[in-house]
């Protein structure tokens, strides 16, 4: 759906929806670093997100929440004189937050790697949900040294995975609409990589 | 045919039913979505868009067809009214109905909703997971407790025989898994019932954590992938070897019952669709609405338009025979209506068409025989216009109907402005009297017989008398009645007087030669025998003679005078026409009758503005005279008698001459033949001398008429025209 669609949709919700946001909340990023590993670019990244009481509300009746993590690493270079950008790794992948009632464990899964972990609390899985360790990007062998590369993150809530009833609320309400919106930082070329 | 109605169909009712169709299967489908179908929600969002839109695209369909039965209505087009009110009426039978199931519809689906999360149901669910969670808790405790007790047995075999003693304890157990680890987590044996070859899970470092600090793990977990169906009870014991100061971590995973496990995952499932649910609740309500909304206002619009077109379809024959009869109101027949269909209606319009050009056939006959009718009726009114005759006709109530000049000319009257009234009525009128008198004589002679009749009457007007042939008949009618009377009128008067005038002249010719020829010689001989005679004779016998020869002489001369008289009415000779001066020639015959020894006076009172007039002036000092002798004639009696020749310019074509004197004047009797040959009532007069003055007048292309009365007198006026 594009953004067209969607800001009609928005309008036209606004005779059958009558909530309004209730309290402040966002995706931030709060770190974005880059680093070598055995000649492999890696990143490391701090992600705070901050659900509003409304949202946190859902996830505790067991509504599960999908965010979509998005790493691009673009590569800069010129032509004619003319400073031009190309995307060398794009990595889109959806995290999903799950709260179990019966056991009382709030259970995180990548649909990237498929790996799943289990937290007894909604904020100790949303920080590990937003916490990157040396997450690998690219080989160093297919880069250019001398080359201005810049690193791009965003995280964002995917509304159009909540259930179907949510989503005309998720739409409408501002706690639902959380995006980090793009976080860049330039990758200062190592000499290490020559 | 079948090929017509599927193109009509297709053309008049095809977008609508595959906008409706296609939106009605969007919002089904959204409907299954919200439902039950959440691996489709990402395109419930486009779904939703799209039906939004159709919806509005209804709407603005629907506004462009009111606003044009709108524009229709103002402008008053044919069947527009029909139009408006069946769609009033179609769509309050529609509306209210389905505003009716909409307000029902959002009522269950609201109480539907409420009544999933009733507490009941709510309390419920929760006992069953308080429930599954003791009995969990419970088969927890209990393999803790064993495993336990097995280790205390067998603590010191374990450390020294890891692998048998692992074997036994987990037959002992019954477990699914044991694992002996060290304190750092190094595996040092294991024993699985089920997967030999594949290394067990480590614990988590958390665990070992708790290890470390000598405390015991004892709970349910779910292996990777969140399958509730691979639960089953973990327990980690610190094992202490004393002797040599080591810590082990003793885990034993025991499979949870078959039985109990389903039961687990069946409420744990409840209750977690039951809190999505709640959650939910409200905007599932929300959810509802707009669906069930987009499908009041889908089945709503969709059934209007619908509606006004399917009405619009119906009315159109109307209109179109409505616009057809207002064309053939204002007279428009050659109008061919096109038929659009092969139904009653279409049948209808065939036959309005068949109707219109059979009425325009009979018009045009109608038209043609109004127009021969019209024509013969121009021709008749023509030819009865130039009739010298005169005719009236009368309708069965004695109403004048028609009239023609000659009527009015030949009964010196007008009646055009009487036509329409009945006899009584006109002759009511002071001035239709003298016609009381012809019609009196008329009336009469219509016999019941209805035969043509004529009778020749004389007729009184005012002035003259006229002698008339009066033909008269019955009008037939269609129903071979009588619808009327016809009278025609021919004046004979001419004809009388023409052969009267023969008559005399006859007379005048024969008095001429018969009479006036031996006069002479009698005159000459009386005066002869007097001249002979008077010598010879004396005393009375001279008397005698003289006397006698005198009277014989004077009788001869008054013969003679008459037969002149005779002569000069009997004789026409041509009109010696010259211009002159009527004044100078009144006033020259004036001038010959001054006496002023007599009683009586002739004056002049001449119009100075009379101009000079083409007539003879030896007839008109012939007809002064003849006036004037009989004007003092008619005033011998009067002391002071008075004779005025009056002159008189009228107009730009007449003059009039009068003469007028102050004598006793002559009765109504005596004014009809007055002018006729030898009608005199005077014992001295030869009858012939008014008589003459008509001639003259009539000569003269002019007209005579009296006036008198016992106290005025009597006044001859002659109109004469100014040129011949």
């Amino acid at each position: 759906m594009n953004t067209t669609q969607r800001l009609w949709l928005k309008a036209l919700s606004l005779v059958v929806i009558f909530g309004m946001p209730t309290a402040q909340a966002d995706i931030q990023v709060l770190s974005l670093n880059d680093y070598q590993v055995n000649q492999q670019l890696v990143l490391d990244a701090t992600i705070d997100i901050n659900l509003a009481p409304l949202i946190i509300e859902a996830v505790n009746h067991e509504v599960p929440l999908t965010f979509t993590t998005e790493i691009e690493l673009n590569e800069r270079y010129s032509l004619l004189g003319i400073d031009l950008s190309r995307n060398r790794v794009k990595i889109t992948y959806e995290s999903q937050v799950n709260y179990f009632g019966f056991n009382k464990i709030y259970v995180i899964s990548n649909k990237r790697n498929q790996k799943v972990q289990s937290f007894s609390s909604l904020s100790e899985a949303l920080k590990t949900m937003g916490t990157l360790s040396s997450f690998y990007l690219a080989n160093l062998a297919d880069l250019h040294p001398n080359t201005l590369y810049t690193i791009k993150i965003r995280v964002a809530l995917n509304q159009w995975k909540l259930p179907t009833p949510l989503i005309l609320d998720a739409l409408w309400k501002s706690d639902w609409q959380l995006d980090s919106g793009w976080h860049q930082t330039q990758i200062q070329s190592p000499k290490s990589w020559q | 045919m079948k090929k017509q109605i599927k193109t009509f169909l297709l053309s008049q009712y095809g977008w609508l039913s595959i906008i409706s169709s296609l939106l009605l299967a969007i919002l089904v489908v959204m409907s299954q979505i919200l439902q039950n179908a959440s691996q489709f929600a990402e395109s419930y969002s486009t779904l939703l868009f799209i039906a939004f839109s159709g919806i509005i695209l209804l709407v603005i369909f629907l506004v462009k067809t009111l606003l044009k039965l709108h524009w229709q209505y103002r402008n008053n087009v044919a069947g527009i009214k029909l139009t408006v009110r069946l769609t009033i009426i179609i769509s309050a039978m529609l509306g209210i109905p389905l505003t009716i199931v909409f307000y029902f519809s959002m009522s269950f689906v609201h109480q539907g909703i409420d009544q999933w999360f009733d507490v009941k149901t709510e309390t419920a669910l929760s006992n069953a997971v308080k429930l599954v969670q003791t009995s969990l808790d419970d088969q927890t405790r209990r393999k803790l407790n064993n495993t336990q007790q097995v280790l205390k047995r067998h603590q010191e075999d374990l450390i020294h025989a890891p692998i048998l003693t692992l074997n036994k304890i987990g037959e002992q157990l019954n477990a699914r898994e044991i694992s002996l680890y060290s304190s750092d987590g190094q595996l040092i044996a294991y024993n699985s019932q089920e997967n030999i070859g594949i290394l067990p899970t480590a614990p988590a470092p958390r665990l070992f954590q708790q290890i470390r600090k000598r405390l015991t793990y004892a709970a349910i977990e779910t292996q990777p992938g969140v399958n509730s169906q691979h639960q089953f009870i973990h327990i980690i014991l610190p094992v202490n070897d004393l002797l040599n100061n080591k810590l082990y971590a003793l885990q034993v995973i025991f499979p949870i019952p078959d039985q109990l496990s389903q039961l687990a995952t069946t409420v744990q499932v409840a209750s977690g669709q039951y809190q999505e649910l709640s959650y939910l609740r409200n905007p599932l309500k929300t959810s509802f609405t707009v669906i069930l909304t987009l499908v009041f206002l889908l089945t709503l619009i969709s059934a209007l338009l619908f509606t006004i077109r399917t009405i619009e379809n119906i009315i159109r024959p109307i209109r179109t025979l409505a616009e057809g009869t207002k064309e053939v109101s204002k007279g428009n027949y050659t109008l061919t209506m096109p038929i659009e269909s092969h139904d009653e209606m279409g049948q209808l319009i065939q036959s309005f068409n068949d109707m219109i050009q059979q009425i325009a056939k009979a018009r045009n006959e109608i038209k043609f025989g109004q127009q021969q009718a019209e024509m013969q009726k121009l021709y008749l009114q023509a030819i009865i216009k130039n009739l010298n005759s005169g005719v009236l006709t009368f309708d069965n109530h004695m109403r004048l109907k028609t009239l023609n000049d000659a009527t009015n000319r030949i009964l010196n009257t007008d009646l055009f402005s009487q036509v329409g009234n009945e006899v009584d009525v006109i002759l009511n009128q002071p001035e239709y009297h003298p016609l009381n008198t012809f019609f009196e004589q008329v009336f009469p002679l219509f016999r019941k017989d209805a035969k043509p009749w004529s009778q020749q009457l004389s007729y009184d007007d005012v002035s003259d008398r006229k002698m008339l042939l009066v033909h008269g008949s019955t009008l037939p009618s269609l129903d071979q009645g009588m619808s009327g009377y016809v009278i025609v009128i021919e004046d004979i008067t001419k004809i009388i007087k023409a052969q009267l005038h023969a008559a005399w002249n006859d007379v005048a010719q024969r008095l001429a030669h018969e009479i006036k020829n031996p006069l002479t010689p009698i005159q000459l001989s009386a005066e002869r025998l007097n001249y002979k005679l008077s010598s010879k004779l004396e005393g009375a016998d001279h008397q005698l003679l003289k006397r006698m020869t005198a009277t014989i002489i004077e009788q001869v001369l008054a013969m003679q005078n008459l037969v002149d008289a005779f002569n000069e009415y009997a004789d026409t000779p041509e009109l010696e026409l010259s211009q002159i001066n009527l004044n100078d020639l009144v006033r020259d015959v004036v001038h010959m009758y001054k006496d002023p020894s007599a009683n009586w006076r002739v004056v002049a009172e001449v119009d100075s503005q009379c101009p000079i007039i083409s007539a003879d002036p030896n007839k008109l000092r012939q007809l002064l005279h003849n006036l004037i002798k009989n004007g003092l004639e008619a005033c011998e009696a009067k002391p002071q008698g008075l004779v005025r020749v009056i002159t008189q310019n009228m107009n730009d074509h007449q003059i009039q001459l009068s003469v007028c004197d102050n004598g006793e004047g002559i009765t109504e009797n005596i004014k009809n033949w007055i002018f006729e040959p030898y009608a005199t009532g005077k014992p001295k007069g030869t009858g012939l001398g008014l008589p003459i003055v008509k001639k003259i007048v009539d000569e003269h292309q002019g007209q005579i008429q009296v006036e008198s009365s016992p106290e005025t007198g009597t006044c001859f006026i002659i109109q004469l025209p100014k040129t011949q």
